[in-house]
């Protein structure tokens, strides 16, 4: 076998005028983008990104060679050895103000006239805010192990990886080495919560090691390190927002225009969702009739910058509810009469120009966190303390804070792309009464897999040590698309329950094995207009809100969590408890993003320091936790509830934060830092 | 270098390097898939093993400083009734960890539970941070050792 590693850029930005090789011992295969045979490219839904970069290099740790041998050890040394002569270009890091050359997509959605509603305003309230990337930080570091293996008459290229998409991987590498798809088998490994983070990335690296193992006919595996997979593999987009919005005497929003730019890095990719979505998360959960957002996708000298769970709702959300806090501290409301009066209703019409058909209306969810987080007394409380200090003492007591915040979560997003991701399930019942479900589908947890096989269980009436899961084989599974959690709930698990019903009526009609396949497609009569962002985005939407009491030492800024209150109202709920888990992991997630988690570029690139202290900052607390799923009318299907955390939590949080220190926090991270830097007590 | 140690209750030699590694070994050299390499750092947690008895990452622990020792992994581990209290915990708890950390979970779980079958919730807080996984929330590892606890318990005085 051969173990393979990546030569690496040195520049943010520079034209590669010579490649030095050496004389390489024999054993020593290097791969460049001339040794490519088939197509430099990875390509996501139209956009694209070099395999190998060939004469110019766009970030630091771009890989421009594979260098591959039978002594890992020796690879080092190897690699150091390839001398590289750059000529350097002007590199761009920065990109609130992105110039012309920086900005890739925009979009403007508008309706109403925001600026003439702003001229009438009783009251208009600014605010910027800022989202910083975020590191998956999915337990198995990147890689991927390539070899031919017979198959009949012939051989394939099979490749083994942890990848949320295996059918991106196959067709990435048959494209890379010019071969067809069928000639290439990918075989998932095991993998743990990759929250995005594994969704195309392992295609690069399985075209690295498939390169590889094409040339010299021998296995190669290319695993990265922990740190090489922290400093240079994609993370979530920061994003910068700026809020203006318009209130009239009674405190409605009149009038909304917000900015949005994030920062793609070097390659932009799942451009169109991610802006689209961010675009109509900005408006946040309230109703408001004249709106501006312009949103704008920039790049950068910086890694791909792109997907994490929820593709840019969670930083759109952040900023919309953010800003509210702010709106209520101008308008001297308290927050719950203000959304109250401001939040979206049953048969109001959204910013996408549909009218609200959620029966559990979301004031229903706000009484209830109201009485359970006894809210409304916390506040006034918390607020008083604040008012009776003129300046916040570092010498002072622990102060508390309560923060409140709405959002939704959209599944199946009716964006650019999912026309040709089809997903496709198949289940088959054996002669010995066993069950079969085979999919592409990425279940990383083991509650995952017991509610697919629940369906065969409750609807067959098979026990479910007689059903099984295949392992993950494009020769033998089909495709299902990208896994994400949403998807591999609102959709895999429909998919397959639909099988089983058709099962259900087939048996003993037809002899066995009886096999049946199920495709989901986007409804036809859907209306999505992509251009205008206007119709219905999603196939289901989930609504919840969350509140957040903090308390802040004084001293450190250290910030400890004393509560959280989450209700969500998500349609039927498959496995209550399992549901509940499910949400608490998520929750842990928004903490570590949004209070720890950070990561600062520096002239394009993060050092061993960075990752060092990345791992140091996770959230290492579990403050008491109350989850209520709220009794929904929609009964027909589950909806996805996995990611509202990272859509809730973050606001709430900086909400509570901002009340505690009686200073405005605006970010994500908001680390003791920060706080102390707001303070002015550094 | 020659190295002997015993390995989920078997004695085994191995020919390593100084820098060879305790994870790398298990896997490469005996197939043990279920010690997972994570951050390599010893941070993680996630290729943890027994060693004598105690959680250790076995991607901090050189092969050949495991002479003489007694290892237990996940695979020698799974044949243990202990590892049936645990399982069963766990399942009560409804706590279901992703594929890649349950088998580290188990064993911090059965290594805490080696000290104290009665755990105090500061014990328990201490060991929910030593394996990191976005997976699962601390609270729900909290649960599953706190559920496994009481079925070790009830099955030590006989009444399970």
């Amino acid at each position: 076998m051969l173990y393979c590693m990546t030569v690496r850029s040195e520049k943010a930005h520079a034209r590669i005028i010579r490649v030095l090789i050496p004389d390489l011992p024999d054993d020593v295969t290097v791969i460049r983008a001339a040794d490519i045979p088939g197509k430099n490219e990875l390509r996501v839904r139209g956009e694209s990104m070099p395999i190998l970069a060939a004469d110019v290099v766009r970030y630091i740790g771009e890989p421009i060679a594979i260098i591959a041998g039978p002594d890992q050890r020796r690879l080092a040394a190897v690699g150091a050895s390839i001398q590289i002569t750059y000529e350097e270009l002007t590199p761009l890091f920065s990109f609130e103000e992105p110039d012309a050359s920086q900005v890739y997509a925009k979009k403007l959605k508008q309706q109403g006239d925001p600026d003439e509603a702003l001229r009438n305003a009783y009251q208009i309230i600014e605010g910027e805010y800022r989202t910083g990337a975020q590191e998956h930080l999915y337990s198995e570091p990147q890689g991927a192990y390539a070899r031919w293996e017979p198959d009949g008459d012939g051989e394939t290229l099979t490749v083994y990886t942890a990848s949320q998409w295996p059918y991106h991987v196959r067709d990435t590498v048959s494209e890379v080495i010019g071969d067809r798809a069928e000639t290439v088998r990918v075989r998932s490994s095991e993998s743990g919560v990759a929250l995005d983070g594994k969704l195309w990335y392992p295609s690069l690296v399985a075209a690295h090691a498939a390169l590889v193992s094409r040339a010299t006919r021998l296995p190669a595996k290319l695993l990265y390190t922990r740190d090489e997979d922290f400093l240079y593999t994609s993370k979530r987009a920061p994003a910068y927002f700026k809020h203006i919005s318009g209130l009239d005497q009674e405190g409605r929003l009149i009038a909304m225009k917000v900015r949005i730019v994030f920062n793609a890095g070097a390659y932009p990719l799942f451009t169109q969702e991610i802006l689209d979505r961010m675009i109509i998360s900005s408006t946040g959960a309230y109703t408001c009739d004249n709106i501006s957002v312009e949103g704008v996708c920039a790049t950068s000298n910086l890694p791909p910058l792109n997907v994490f769970a929820g593709f840019g709702a969670a930083q759109s959300f952040f900023a919309a509810e953010t800003h509210t806090f702010r709106i209520t501290e101008v308008a001297q409301m308290d927050p719950c009469t203000w959304k109250r009066q401001n939040l979206l209703r049953k048969g109001q019409v959204s910013f996408t120009g549909v009218p609200m058909k959620q029966d559990a209306d979301v004031a229903g969810i706000l009484d209830l966190l109201e009485t359970e987080s006894d809210f409304q007394r916390k506040f006034a409380a918390y607020e008083l303390q604040k008012k009776r200090r003129e300046n916040f003492d570092p010498l002072s007591e622990f102060t508390r804070g309560i923060g409140i915040s709405f959002a939704y979560q959209g599944t199946g997003f009716h964006g650019r792309g999912e026309d040709d991701e089809q997903c496709t399930v198949i289940v088959s019942l054996d002669t010995d009464g066993r069950a079969e479900i085979r999919t592409s589908a990425i279940a990383s947890s083991a509650s995952l897999e017991q509610i697919w096989k629940q369906n065969v269980v409750d609807v067959l009436g098979i026990p479910e040590s007689d059903v099984v899961i295949a392992e993950v084989d494009t020769s033998i599974t089909p495709d299902a698309g990208p896994s994400t959690l949403s998807r591999n709930i609102t959709v895999v698990n429909r998919l397959i329950e639909n099988c089983c019903y058709a099962i259900k009526k087939m048996r003993f009609r037809r002899p066995l094995p009886i096999e049946v396949k199920r495709t989901f497609k986007l409804p036809r009569n859907r209306e999505w207009d992509l251009e205008k962002l206007i119709g219905e985005p999603f196939n289901s939407t989930s609504w919840g809100g969350a509140a957040v009491e903090v308390e802040v030492d004084p001293v450190t800024f250290e910030v400890r969590v004393r509560g959280i209150w989450i209700a969500i109202d998500g349609g039927r709920i498959l496995r209550p408890d399992q549901a509940r888990k499910s949400v608490e992991a998520s929750v842990f997630q928004a903490l570590g993003w949004v209070s720890r988690e950070r990561i600062e570029y520096r002239d394009g690139q993060l050092g061993w320091r960075d990752y060092l202290a990345y791992q140091a900052s996770t959230y290492h607390e579990y403050p008491s936790m109350w989850v209520k799923f709220c009794d929904s009318s929609d009964k027909e299907g589950a909806k996805g509830i996995g990611e509202l955390p990272l859509n809730l939590i973050p606001a709430a949080y900086t909400e509570a934060v901002s009340q505690a220190t009686g200073k405005y926090m605006d970010r994500i991270p908001t680390t003791p830092e920060i706080i102390s830097t707001y303070l002015g007590a550094q | 270098m020659n190295t002997s140690f015993i390995l989920n209750g078997e004695v085994v030699s191995i020919d390593t390097n100084p820098d060879v590694l305790l994870v790398d070994i298990l896997r490469n050299q005996f197939g043990l898939l279920g010690t997972r390499p994570g951050c390599t750092q010893g941070y993680c947690g996630t290729c943890s093993v027994l060693l004598n008895g105690r959680l250790t990452p076995s991607c901090m622990v050189p092969a050949f400083r495991a002479t003489g020792s007694e290892i237990v992994t996940i695979e020698g581990f799974m044949q243990s009734q202990d590892f049936l209290d645990i399982e069963k915990g766990f399942e009560q708890a409804g706590m279901a960890p992703c594929r890649y950390c349950v088998s580290s979970k188990i064993l911090t779980t059965q290594a805490l539970l080696l000290e104290t079958q009665s755990p105090q919730e500061q014990d328990i807080r201490e060991v929910v941070f030593s394996v990191w996984c976005r997976c699962t929330s601390y609270s729900s590892f909290a649960e599953g050792i706190r559920a496994s606890s009481e079925v070790r318990r009830r099955r030590s005085s006989g009444r399970s």
